[in-house]
């Protein structure tokens, strides 16, 4: 039987904790004062009392590992274990759900007269809670509850603009693909554990040598993570989703739940064996090359970053292709992962935040045609989306090139220069369409304003230069990141 | 292996034999009566009116959706009525609080208007 | 006693229609039932296993997977009715507004 917790557990279960309190309080508030205005701000308090929990475990990173005893920390008799480094991608997650909370306020917030806006704020800390168990998960259960914990609001709050076909067939989508790869995943679990005995990470290993039902299961369990993170050949929802959603929310998905499947998928990678590097090179390669394919013929400007987004997620799977092949690079692979995360996190925050702003001068549109020249007409909103374009192709001083380097160079110290070779020049390919969002957005010709005129939107305003902001300090000086 | 079976074969057979053994001996003793009331969907109780595509309150989907999310969590109750004695107090605080969280979740629902079907 | 592996065919029986199901059909409510066949097949292995293994993890994540597969059954109903509300069909291959 398990024993009162222990400071490791709390220090894991205080952030969870704060955000479930957050929820608990605002479901009491609303079902006694409906007409309170209070319930963002517990969301957002909820929000920093996580981040506030997190701080002392994400403060340790840099700091050499060996010097702090018990790293990484493992809690709930194992069924967590996080990192630092792990906690900074964690507060990038509370970040995303803080800037879709601020995004919302003036627009998702007010959706039919107010109706939905309990079940935004505790979906947008129900989100980042399963974030959370997701990216610190080493056993089955908390795998399978922390993807499911972050599935399921994003789910509903795709479809929050109801009167709006598209959102309601993106969440539709999005929940009936996602249901399908959880029936993945949890068969994959039941596989391994009947194969191995097995529950926690451990299980992967002992699959590999184990019998065909263990490494059936293991199929199962990659198919199922694998699609969370957008890989080729489960990448197709990720178009339409992005798309039919409100724009927060999208940034929310493309910032954090891709941070925390990258992670979970980082922890149950399976130590260099049998399958060696080459069959996540070859994953990567198809990846980018399907995403900058099918992104050269959109019209739609978040259809193109969705299409980013795959592309980054198959670029991450260059760093398990690295640690497949040198098996000692764990920890500075998994550094690498860090970084990679929290710059497309910050980049995809502000592109996918400036798209929203200029999307509401555009009544609503997103299209190339809806949006071109309005970079000229508004200026901030149209600079952050381009700094945040530059930094997702991967432009030297922003934080997007510094990403991309580490994740080459762990795959050129592991050995692999062709495969690194052949990934920079997928990566050169994929500027065309990123080339082609800029011209957009300083076309000569712009568009007439379509649409009523836009409320003025101050907070999310001001709020969109923090990532701003961000893209370009880790780009400059990514010491206190890159160390993660 | 296959003799771990055998008892649900049993079954099968009884089954089928008492069954159709049923139908038959009606079949053969019984003497038709035929009746408007037994061509009726039900013989008793619901007066059947209009057509089976009558639609439903979408009130009813609700309460039928929040039916299934309470009745799963009872799942748990059930573990913990099994060793309630053995948790003891800790474990009854647990549970309690455990309930407690549920109950806001249906608190919300029920200031919300989420249990008004018949509106 | 019913050996494991027979009860492992028959979930992965039961798995493979869920599949089967899913790309075949074409009414919302349906890919939804053959999504709960799926989970259901895996909650059958794991119970199996840890008659097998004698050791309660496996006995433990049906528990967890019965209060997802309800949780998803609730938010897929919701969205199903959104739907029906909207279109009067519950065709999934209608789902198409979303595209270039």
């Amino acid at each position: 039987m398990p024993g009162p917790l222990t400071p490791s557990d709390w220090l894991l279960a205080a952030p969870l904790l704060w955000l479930a309190g957050g929820v608990v309080a605002i479901l009491v508030l609303d079902a006694f004062r409906p007409a309170a205005r209070h319930e963002a701000g517990l969301a957002f308090l909820a929000l920093l009392g996580a981040a506030w929990s997190l701080w002392p475990l994400a403060e340790a990173a840099g700091e050499p590992l060996e010097g702090i005893p018990g790293l990484p920390v493992r809690a709930f008799s194992g069924m967590l274990e996080a990192s630092p480094g792990n906690a900074v991608v964690g507060l990038l997650c509370l970040g995303a759900a803080a800037l879709a909370g601020i995004l919302s306020l003036r627009s998702l917030c007010r959706l039919e007269s107010g109706r939905h806006r309990t079940a935004l704020w505790t979906l947008l800390l129900v989100a980042p809670a399963g974030m959370l168990v997701t990216l610190a998960s080493s056993h089955f259960a908390t795998l399978f509850l922390g993807i499911e914990t972050l599935s399921l609001p994003l789910y509903v709050l795709s479809a929050l603009r109801r009167t709006e076909e598209g959102s309601v067939e993106a969440g539709l989508k999005y929940f009936l693909l996602g249901a399908f790869a959880s029936g993945f995943l949890v068969f994959g679990m039941a596989l391994l554990y009947a194969g191995t005995g097995r529950m926690d990470p451990g299980a992967v290993t002992a699959a590999l040598e184990g019998g065909a039902l263990a490494r059936a299961g293991l199929g199962f369990l990659y198919a199922g993570l694998l699609f969370k993170l957008a890989i080729a050949p489960f990448h197709l929802w990720v178009a339409d989703v992005y798309q039919g959603a409100p724009t927060p929310i999208t940034a929310l998905m493309a910032a954090g739940t891709k941070a925390a499947a990258a992670l979970a998928l980082l922890h149950w990678a399976p130590p260099a064996g049998p399958l060696g590097s080459g069959a996540w090179a070859l994953l990567a390669c198809a990846t980018l090359a399907l995403a900058n394919l099918t992104a050269l013929n959109q019209e739609n400007l978040k259809r193109i970053l969705a299409l980013s987004g795959v592309a980054h997620a198959g670029l991450l799977l260059f760093a398990l292709a690295a640690l497949q092949a040198a098996p000692g690079s764990g920890a500075s692979v998994e550094a690498a992962v860090n970084f990679y995360l929290v710059a497309y996190g910050v980049s995809a925050l502000a592109a996918f935040g400036a798209l929203e702003l200029l999307e509401r001068r555009a009544g609503g549109h997103a299209e190339a045609s809806a949006l071109r020249g309005l970079g000229r007409r508004f200026p901030v909103a149209g600079g952050i989306l381009a700094l945040a374009v530059l930094s997702l192709a991967g432009i030297p001083g922003t934080a997007g090139f510094l990403g991309k380097y580490f994740v080459f160079a762990e795959l050129v110290r592991s050995g692999e220069v062709g495969v690194a070779l052949l990934g920079i020049l997928l990566t050169l390919w994929s500027f065309a369409y990123y080339l082609r969002i800029l011209v957009v957005l300083y076309m000569k010709d712009a568009a007439p304003a379509g649409g009523p005129p836009a409320v003025q939107d101050t907070p999310a305003a001001v709020a969109l230069w923090v990532p701003a902001v961000l893209v370009v300090l880790l780009g400059v000086w990514p010491a206190p990141a890159h160390l993660l | 292996m296959l003799a771990a079976y055998a008892p649900l074969l049993a079954w099968l057979v009884l089954v089928l034999v008492f069954v159709t053994g049923l139908l038959w001996v009606t079949d053969r003793i019984g003497r038709p009566r035929p009746a408007t009331g037994k061509a009726d969907t039900y013989e008793c109780g619901m007066e059947p009116v209009g057509d089976a595509h009558r639609r439903f309150s979408v009130h009813y989907y609700l309460v039928a959706v929040l039916f299934i999310l309470f009745d799963v969590e009872a799942l748990f109750l059930i573990l913990w009525a099994l060793q309630a004695r053995e948790l003891g107090t800790p474990g009854l605080l647990e549970v309690g609080f455990f309930l407690a969280v549920l109950a806001v979740g249906w608190l919300h629902i029920w200031r919300r208007g989420g249990l008004e079907w018949d509106r | 006693m019913i050996p494991t592996a027979h009860v492992h065919i028959l979930a992965a029986l039961l798995f493979g229609l869920g599949i089967l199901g899913f790309l075949r059909q074409r009414n919302a409510i349906m890919l939804l039932m053959s999504v709960e066949l799926m989970l259901n097949s895996a909650n059958l292995s794991f119970l199996a296993a840890a008659r097998e293994q004698g050791n309660v993890d496996g006995a433990m994540m049906p528990l967890f997977v019965l209060v997802v597969a309800a949780a998803e059954a609730a938010v897929g109903l919701a969205l199903i009715i959104i739907l029906f509300r909207k279109r009067v069909s519950l065709d999934v291959d209608l789902l198409r507004s979303l595209r270039d």
